[in-house]
C-alpha cells in the first residue's frame, strides 16, 4: 500500500512540477501547484505519519489559495493566454533534461540527503531542480515566489526523512507563507508603480 | 516570568503597538519602536540567567527556557552580547527614522524581525536558527520596497539567496553528530564542509551570491538598507560564530580558516575594485559594505580570540556608519531621486550637511584613518600580524587595497558634490531633525575615530562571551 501511495505521489509530483514549469496561465499553473502539493503529501506519507504529510499538502494548498485570491483581486489570473505558451519547446526540452539528469544522478544524490527511499529522493530532487530552474528563468516576484517554494518543498520532503520535528515543520510552513506574502507585496508595489507610470 | 519568551514576544507586541499608533501619530509610533528596542537591549543585558530577580525586597523567579512543539528555546549568557548588539543597533536605527520618516510597515516588520533574530539565538538545536534567518529575509521584502522604491530586484535576490542557503545548513546539521565529535569518515566530513560552505556563502553574501547587497543598496530605501546590512548580516555573523563555538572540532581544521581567508580576501578585492568604477552612490556603498564584510571574515580567519574581537568591533562600527549613511542618502534623494555621480554635482552647496555626512559615513565604512571604521580595520591588520612569507601578504594587501579603493571612490563623489559649488548661493535645505541626526552622527564617527578606546574595550570584551574561539 505504501509503495502504491509513494508511486502515485511521485507521479503527481512529476506531473505537477512539469506543469507549473511549463504553463504560463496563472489559473492552470496554480492548479498544477496544488496537484504537486498533493503528490508531496502522498510521497511524505511513506516516511512520516498522516498528520505531518497532511500538513505538507495543506501548506501547499494554502499557498496556492492565497495566490489565487490575490490574482483574482488584481484581475491577473483571468487573463486568457494560450495554455501552451510561446517558447514551450525550449521549456519542455529543459524539463526533459532535468528529469533525465535527476534519474541518472539519483544514486549519488541520495547520500547528500541522508539516503531516503528512492521515490522520496526522486520527488525531492525533481522539485528542487524545477524550483531552481524556475528561479533562473523568472523575474516576476510571484513566479519567483512559486519557484522558491517549489525548491523548498523538495528540500522539506528530503529533510523529513532525517528530521521530523514538529517545530521545524511549523517553521518551514511559516517560511512558505511569509514568502508568499512578501512576493505578493513586492508584486503589488511594482504593479502600482507601473500603473502610475502609464497614467502619467 | 520567562526571559526567553519575554525577549521574543515583546518585539511583536511593540511592533503591533507601533502599527496601531502610526495613523494617529507616526512620531509616537517611531518613538515607541526605539523605546521597545532600547528596553529589550537593557533586558538582554540585565536579566539574570538561572537566578531570581530581587526587586524592592521581592524575589521574582525567572525561567530561562520554554518549550514549543518539543523544542527548547533557552536564553543563555553566551547569547547576551549578540542580543544586546542587535537591540542597540535597532534602537539607534529606529531613532534615526525620526529624521527620515519611513513607511508605516517599517517599525512593525523590523521589530518582528528582531524577535525572530532573538528566537534564532535561543532555539535548540541552534542549527534551526537558519530557519529564523530565512523567515527574517522573507519579511524584509516589506521594508525594502515601497511605492517610492518600487524595484524589487534586491529584495527578491535577498529572499532567494537566504532561503536557498538554509537547506544546506540544515542538511549539514542533520549529518553532524550533535555530540560535537568530529565525523569519522573523510567522505562524510568533506560533504559536511561543502554543505556548510555553500550554506554560509549564501547567508553571508559571499561572491557570487553577493548581488543582493548591491541591488538593495541601489534600489531600496537607504535607511532600510542600513537596517538590513547591519542587523541581518550581524545576525548571520553571530550564527557563524556560534557554529564555530559549538562545533569545536571545526576550528581544528586549518582549511576552515583558510576558507575564511580566501573568501574574505576575495570580498575585499572584488568590493574595492568594483566600488571604484561605480557611478551611483547606492551601488558604491553596496560594494563598500561587501569589502567591509570581507575584512570581518579575514579577522576571523586568524583563528585567534583577538580576531573575533576585531570582527565584532568592525560589525558595531559598520552599523554606525551605515546608519548615518542611510539618513544622509535619504535626505539627498528627497530632492533628486537619483544618486548618480552627475545628479549629485554641486549638491554640497544645497545640502551641505547631508553631502558631508554621506561622504564621511562612506569613508568610515571604508576605514579611513581618523574615522570610526578605521579602528576595526587596524585591529584586523594587527591580528593578522607580520606575514611569515610572501604568500601571507595577500590578506593585508587585500585589506589595504579595498580601503584605498573604497576611499578613492567616495572622494570621487565628494569631488562631484563640490564641483561648481563656488558659483552657487549657500543655503542649507535639510530639516531640523535630519540636520541634528546628521550632525550628531558625524560627530560620533569622528570622535570614535579619534578616541576609539571610549567603546572598543566593551565591544571586544563581549567577544569573550562567545566562548574560546581561538585555535586549540
Amino acid at each position: 500500500m505504501e509503495s502504491v501511495l509513494g508511486f502515485a505521489g511521485l507521479a503527481l509530483v512529476l506531473l505537477g512540477s512539469v506543469a507549473v514549469f511549463l504553463l504560463r496561465t496563472w489559473r492552470w499553473a496554480l492548479a498544477a501547484f496544488a496537484v504537486q502539493s498533493l503528490g508531496i503529501g502522498l510521497v511524505a506519507l511513506t516516511i512520516v505519519a498522516l498528520p505531518i504529510a497532511l500538513a505538507e499538502t495543506l501548506t501547499g494548498w494554502l499557498v496556492s489559495g492565497i495566490l489565487a485570491l490575490t490574482l483574482r483581486r488584481e484581475g491577473m489570473g483571468t487573463t486568457e493566454i494560450s495554455v501552451i505558451p510561446p517558447g514551450w519547446l525550449f521549456r519542455a526540452l529543459l524539463a526533459l533534461m532535468i528529469l533525465v539528469t535527476a534519474l541518472a544522478l539519483l544514486p549519488d544524490l541520495g547520500g547528500a540527503l541522508n539516503d531516503p527511499p528512492g521515490p522520496v529522493t526522486l520527488a525531492a530532487v525533481v522539485l528542487m531542480a524545477f524550483g531552481v530552474l524556475g528561479l533562473g528563468l523568472n523575474e516576476q516576484p510571484l513566479r519567483v515566489g512559486v519557484a522558491l517554494i517549489t525548491t523548498l518543498q523538495g528540500f522539506e520532503l528530503a529533510y523529513l526523512w532525517s528530521e521530523r520535528s514538529l517545530l521545524v515543520i511549523a517553521l518551514l510552513a511559516a517560511v512558505h507563507l511569509t514568502i508568499v506574502l512578501s512576493v505578493i507585496y513586492l508584486s503589488a508595489v511594482t504593479r502600482q508603480s507601473l500603473e502610475e507610470d502609464v497614467q502619467a | 516570568m520567562n526571559s526567553a519568551l519575554l525577549l521574543m514576544l515583546v518585539p511583536l507586541v511593540g511592533g503591533l503597538t507601533a502599527y496601531v499608533v502610526w495613523p494617529r501619530n507616526p512620531r509616537l509610533a517611531t518613538l515607541s519602536g526605539a523605546l521597545t528596542s532600547g528596553v529589550l537591549a537593557l533586558l538582554a543585558l540585565w536579566l539574570p540567567v538561572g537566578e531570581p530577580i530581587r526587586l524592592l525586597g521581592f524575589e521574582i523567579p525567572v525561567d530561562q527556557a520554554f518549550t514549543i512543539l518539543g523544542r527548547e528555546f533557552i536564553f543563555e549568557t553566551s547569547g547576551r552580547p549578540a542580543l544586546v548588539f542587535l537591540h542597540l543597533a535597532g534602537t539607534f536605527l529606529f531613532a534615526g527614522t525620526l529624521a527620515v520618516p519611513m513607511r508605516r510597515l517599517f517599525i512593525p516588520i523590523s521589530l518582528s524581525i528582531l524577535g525572530a533574530m532573538a528566537a534564532a539565538l535561543f532555539v535548540r538545536p541552534f542549527l534551526y536558527a537558519a530557519i529564523f534567518l530565512a523567515l527574517s529575509a522573507a519579511a524584509f521584502g516589506g521594508i525594502l520596497s515601497d511605492p517610492d522604491h518600487p524595484r524589487s530586484r534586491g529584495a527578491l535576490r535577498l529572499l532567494v539567496f537566504v532561503v536557498l542557503g538554509m537547506p544546506f545548513i540544515l542538511l549539514a546539521g542533520s549529518q553532524l553528530s550533535l555530540s560535537g565529535q568530529i565525523p569519522s569518515e573523510l567522505d562524510q566530513l568533506n560533504r559536511i564542509l561543502v554543505l556548510l560552505g555553500i550554506g554560509f556563502a549564501f547567508l553571508m553574501a559571499l561572491p557570487p551570491f553577493h548581488f543582493w547587497v548591491v541591488d538593495i543598496a541601489d534600489d531600496s530605501p537607504p535607511y532600510a538598507v542600513a537596517f538590513v546590512l547591519t542587523l541581518f548580516q550581524g545576525a548571520s555573523l553571530f550564527f557563524l560564530l556560534r557554529f564555530l563555538a559549538e562545533f569545536a572540532w571545526l576550528r581544528t581544521i586549518p582549511q576552515v580558516h583558510q576558507a575564511f581567508g580566501v573568501a574574505g580576501a576575495a570580498m575585499c578585492l572584488m568590493g574595492g575594485m568594483l566600488a571604484l568604477i561605480q557611478n551611483r552612490l547606492g551601488r558604491l556603498t553596496g560594494y563598500a559594505a561587501m569589502a567591509n564584510m570581507g575584512v570581518i571574515l579575514l579577522a576571523l580567519s586568524s583563528g585567534k580570540e583577538a580576531g573575533t574581537e576585531a570582527a565584532l568591533v568592525m560589525l558595531a562600527l559598520r552599523g554606525l556608519s551605515l546608519g548615518v549613511w542611510g539618513v544622509a542618502l535619504t535626505v539627498l534623494r528627497q530632492r533628486h531621486s537619483q544618486d548618480a555621480l552627475t545628479d549629485l554635482r554641486g549638491r554640497a552647496k544645497e545640502q551641505p550637511l547631508a553631502s558631508m555626512a554621506v561622504v564621511i559615513a562612506g569613508l568610515s565604512l571604508a576605514g579611513l584613518p581618523g574615522l570610526a571604521g578605521f579602528s576595526g580595520h587596524w585591529a584586523t591588520i594587527q591580528v593578522l600580524g607580520a606575514p611569515a612569507g610572501p604568500a601571507n601578504y595577500a590578506p593585508l594587501l587585500a585589506i589595504a587595497g579595498s580601503m584605498i579603493a573604497c576611499e578613492l571612490a567616495y572622494l570621487r563623489f565628494a569631488s562631484s558634490m563640490l564641483a561648481g559649488a563656488g558659483r552657487l548661493t549657500f543655503r542649507r535645505e535639510e530639516g531640523r531633525m535630519p540636520a541634528l541626526f546628521l550632525g550628531a552622527g558625524m560627530l560620533m564617527l569622528i570622535l570614535l575615530g579619534l578616541l576609539p578606546q571610549l567603546v572598543l574595550p566593551f565591544i571586544a570584551r563581549s567577544a569573550l562571551l562567545f566562548g574560546n574561539l581561538a585555535l586549540p
